[in-house]
């Protein structure tokens, strides 16, 4: 086993530096790459953050109230109280958690399409409220200070660094016990309860961790495209996009939301340079199709074509759904 | 202002009834019930600027139509997900959604269309009140359907089988209720309902394909106050939402923008609360 | 190991993008100006994208005709989807890849923000037609090279009240839309009102797509003033239009300001004497902006409703106009060719750019005002360019 490690260790070094590296030449020959490239960076992000909630049976509609809150606290306090940006976007992720913690309490009790209704009522809630109040600039929105000078590749840096930590921590969440207690919450709430598991703890913290990671996406994008407003911040798509990539790309795993975003973004691409204006329709046809044939995302499909290569009798038994 | 709320419940309550029915036999979680409730009332533009027909009229045309779109929706895709979990139905029927609306897009541009009916903007004098005439046509209807659909759901022989599925699919199977055939025709109908409401919103208002969202949000907050699969406490929930709304519009200075919180914070407050409804 | 799969493949992707990207066609003699344009062709404002679209295809045909300085303008239109990210993208696809020569296009306020924050490091030719909120304006404000085709918030309001003064009107009830759009408006109403003589004695804001506005009216009905103005987006005017009539409710005006119209709605006589304002009408008399509808229909087939078709035409032909100006498109001479401007076309107002209260090159600065008159969109102010009279009283449900 160490033998087969050590060249994938390399390997993984070797494209964490092109990772660092690859941002400044290409930036001199196709900045165009370097900002799509990022803009697929906060999506797989968010759409990681989504994805630890999940495993809970959390299904939640609340992202973009975590984002919204990260991007809003940051811009406020960065603005009106010369906060840097940095310790902006820090505080703004800090606050996601709390409210965070706050819904994941007093939803404890609900399941299913009830806990989506309430997470989707507290992110609507709260658009309804930064629309209203003066303090947070109204409908009209907020302008943000650059973060790092709207340099590109320095942004890129920055987000990538989120997004490994999103990685990791997503990761190590599914190498470590939690997996465990995750997964047995998921499956059954109260069996899980009688076995022992602390079901309270781990449902908010999953909250917490999920939150954490979409206020910094929130407040990062606030940083770096200038602007916010309650409808844009706070709205659906925002929580759906978070949802969609994880599914696509195969629940419950690293792998699954960002091997998700990254092909959906893609694909947008493609779509729509091959249709034109009309490219949604098929978007929506493609996430109806998913689910119809391919429930357990594209990282299922390569589990399924992995383990039929292998010896049939050599199946995994992680087929908890 | 007590009669202007009830009459805007009477709207809302057309458009969730058709939700409540589906969630409550099939357990399906339509997130496309605002695109058919869309198509429909397209259907009733259409109806009325090409050939004239009052969407009143069409109405036994629009469900008809909308009840087979809806069968052919239900056998090509939402039949398969039944067993799977919720999460999977959920986003199938919100992929419908987005397809639905981007067709509608494609097809009649994004531009709304309103249908110049002559009697839209009719008042009709109640007691010392004057109050618009669609929506209390539109009030009439919703009631009369939704009362309609509880007497078909409690005394007919197909009534009684999709409340027997609702509450046991092994069950029915096992006294010989086909229980396929009973889920194709509570969609349907719940297309159908859908569909009715949107004519009646081409009656009132305009079609275009943005309308869908927003009314599958005030319909789903509908029924999780009515509880979930509770057809007569649609109308109860869809009273306590036109109320409160009206109430919040009319009497809170700036009430205007507020009212929209009015809705989201009731759905909370319920779901927290009582979440198996107010009115189980 | 999946991780190490996955890493690979996200870089492959990102490396093949590039690829390529970096082969750089053979420069060829005499080649087309490009000029980049960033548009929502898709999203919530997709229809007046649409519409920028067709002005820009009708103003490339009529530029092409005779070409700028011997050579033929390309026009390169990317899709911003009404998304900011898309819109910042675009932008260094323009820039960068396309090597666009000057930008035009430009729509929402939030995508024009993501826009120029990156035209800041690659200073271009921006000659923008979009947004109207002054958080733009303030963010551009030193900007020479910004170029603000449409009218500010402010301007808008200004037109507006301007025009109800004409009316004689005294009092005005101010009902809006509660996001961007209408409370932009709201802000400025009260200080615009005083500005020109009159007050805003009632001031409400309401939910865009909401089917029952009865409770809004019936306030405003109360507190009687002169004019009700409605500023929303195109699917609330019917509504207003049938409920004010249901709830008796006849002001002397009734003036709404969507960014469009409901298609059908000349036909609702609900809607009849309702006014509006806007950039520009179909009916407008002026004979550039004749020929502009008529070219519009046989082109395209159908009639020209939206303001953004002139706007994106007129947009693309000044531009043009001001690199065969300059001698080229180098930036500077660019930017004091465009400042020279003087131009009047299908908007039928003339077009010069001059300071802003922050902006340094604003283009259009006022509305006209019209009135729904059985199905026609009747121009009633200002006085020049009136091709009817306003009705005032307006004769609501007689």
């Amino acid at each position: 086993m160490t033998r087969g490690r050590m060249p994938k260790l390399v390997i993984g070094v070797v494209l964490l530096a092109a990772a660092v590296l690859l941002p400044f030449p290409v930036n001199r020959a196709q900045p165009y790459y370097l900002q799509l490239t990022l803009n697929i960076f906060v999506f797989a992000t968010l759409a990681l953050s989504w994805d630890i909630l999940a495993r809970t049976g959390q299904l939640s509609l609340a992202h973009a109230a975590f984002y919204g809150l990260g991007a809003y606290t940051s811009v406020l306090v960065t603005t009106r109280a010369g906060v840097p940006v940095f310790a902006g976007i820090l505080l703004g992720s800090l606050v996601a958690v709390v409210a965070a913690a706050g819904l994941g309490v007093l939803t404890l009790r609900l399941r299913g399409i009830y806990f989506a209704i309430a997470t989707l009522a507290f992110s609507e809630s709260l658009r309804v409220l930064t629309k209203q109040l003066r303090f947070t600039g109204g409908p009209a929105g907020l302008i943000a200070p650059p973060l790092l000078a709207g340099n590109l590749p320095a942004q890129y840096l920055v987000i990538l660094g989120i997004l490994l930590l999103a990685v990791l921590v997503s990761w190590q969440v599914n190498r470590s016990r939690w997996h465990f207690a995750f997964t047995a919450i998921r499956t059954n709430e109260e069996v899980a309860a009688v076995m022992g598991v602390d079901v309270v703890r781990f449902k908010v913290m999953a909250f917490a961790i999920s939150a954490f990671f979409a206020g910094l996406t929130g407040a990062y994008y606030a940083h770096v495209f200038l602007f916010i407003s309650p409808f844009e911040a706070f709205s659906l798509a925002v929580s759906v996009g978070a949802l969609v990539a994880p599914i696509f790309g195969g629940l419950y795993s690293a792998v699954g939301p960002l091997l998700g975003a990254v092909v959906l973004r893609a694909g947008e691409e493609v779509l729509r340079a091959a249709l034109g204006d009309g490219f949604l329709i098929i978007y929506g046809l493609i996430l109806a199709g998913v689910i119809l044939y391919m429930p357990r995302g594209l990282v299922g499909l390569w589990t399924a074509f992995a383990a039929r290569r292998r010896q049939p009798a050599a199946r995994t038994g992680r087929g908890v759904p | 202002m007590l009669i202007f709320g009830v009459l805007r419940s009477g709207l809302y309550s057309l458009t969730s009834v058709g939700l409540a029915l589906s969630v409550g036999v099939i357990g399906i979680v339509n997130f496309a019930h605002g695109e058919f409730l869309m198509v429909g009332a397209y259907l009733g533009y259409w109806l009325f600027v090409s050939y004239g027909i009052d969407p009143l009229v069409a109405i036994p045309l629009g469900a008809l139509g909308l009840f087979a779109l809806g069968g052919v929706v239900y056998r090509t895709s939402i039949q398969r997900v039944l067993q799977a979990p919720e999460l999977n139905q959920m986003l199938l029927t919100f992929g419908i959604s987005i397809f639905l609306q981007n067709l509608a897009i494609i097809l009649w541009t994004g531009d709304p269309r309103t249908a110049a009916i002559s009697y839209k903007a009719k008042a009709v004098a109640l007691g010392p009140f004057t109050v618009g005439f669609p929506q209390l046509v539109v009030f009439a209807l919703a009631m009369a359907l939704t009362l309609g659909l509880y007497l078909v759901l409690g005394r007919s022989r197909i009534g009684k089988a999709m409340r027997a599925v609702a509450q046991s699919r092994l069950g029915s199977s096992l006294i010989g209720i086909e229980v396929d055939r009973i889920y194709v025709l509570a969609f349907g109908l719940s297309t159908a309902l859908a569909g009715t409401a949107g004519l009646m919103i081409a009656l009132q208002l305009s079609a275009s394909p943005f309308i869908g969202l927003l009314y599958t949000l005030k319909a789903f907050a509908i029924i999780v106050i009515a509880g979930l699969g509770n057809i007569h406490g649609v109308i109860y929930a869809s009273l306590v939402l036109g109320l409160s709304e009206a109430f919040v519009e009319f009497y809170v200075p700036q009430g205007g923008g507020w009212s929209e919180g009015v809705f989201f914070v009731l759905i909370l407050a319920v779901l927290i609360v009582r979440p198996r409804g107010l009115f189980r | 190991m999946r991780i190490t799969v996955l890493l690979i493949a996200v870089l492959l992707a990102v490396a093949t993008l590039a690829i390529p990207g970096s082969y750089q066609p053979v420069q060829a003699q005499r080649e087309p100006i490009k000029i980049g344009a960033i548009a929502p062709l898709t999203g919530p404002t997709g229809v007046s994208g649409q519409a920028m679209k067709k002005g820009y295809e009708l103003a490339l045909e009529e530029v092409n005709r005779l070409g700028v300085l011997g050579r033929r303008i390309e026009l390169i239109l990317e899709d911003s989807r009404g998304d900011p990210p898309t819109g910042a993208a675009a932008f260094l696809k323009l820039v960068t890849r396309d090597r666009v020569e000057a930008l035009i296009g430009g729509l929402q306020s939030n995508v024009s923000i993501a826009v120029a924050a990156q035209a800041r490091q690659r200073p271009i030719l921006m000659a923008w037609t979009g947004a109207a909120s002054t958080l733009v304006e303030r963010a551009l404000a030193d900007a020479e090279w910004f170029f603000h085709y449409h009218p500010w918030e402010y301007h808008n309001a200004d037109s507006t009240f301007g025009f109800i003064r004409s009316t004689g009107a005294k009092t005005i009830a101010l009902a809006y839309e509660d996001g961007p759009f209408g409370s932009g408006s709201a802000d400025s109403a009260e200080a615009f009102a005083k500005n020109h003589g009159l007050s805003v004695i009632f001031k409400e804001a309401f939910k865009s797509g909401s089917p029952d506005f009865t409770p809004l009216l019936t306030k405003s009905k109360a507190a009687g003033a002169d004019v009700l103005v409605w500023v929303s987006f195109d699917q609330d005017v019917v509504p207003m239009a049938t409920q004010t009539r249901q709830v008796g409710y006849s002001p002397r005006l009734i003036l709404a300001a969507p960014p469009s119209w409901p298609v059908g709605f000349e036909k609702l006589p609900a809607g009849n004497y309702v006014a509006g304002m806007a950039l520009w009408t179909a009916e407008n008399s002026h004979t550039a902006s004749r020929q502009f509808v008529r070219r519009y229909k046989e082109k395209f087939n159908e009639d020209a409703a939206s303001y953004w078709g002139p706007l994106a035409y007129t947009n693309l032909i000044t531009v043009a106009d001001a690199i065969k100006r300059a001698g080229g498109t180098e930036l500077n001479a660019l930017v004091a060719a465009m400042k020279a401007t003087d131009y009047e076309g299908p908007i039928g107002l003339p077009l010069t750019f001059k300071r802003s209260i922050y902006g340094k090159n604003q283009g259009f600065t006022r509305l006209i005002a019209f009135q729904w008159q059985n199905g026609k969109q009747v121009v009633v102010w200002p006085e020049q360019i009136a091709g009817g009279k306003l009705a005032y009283p307006a004769p609501y449900g007689r």
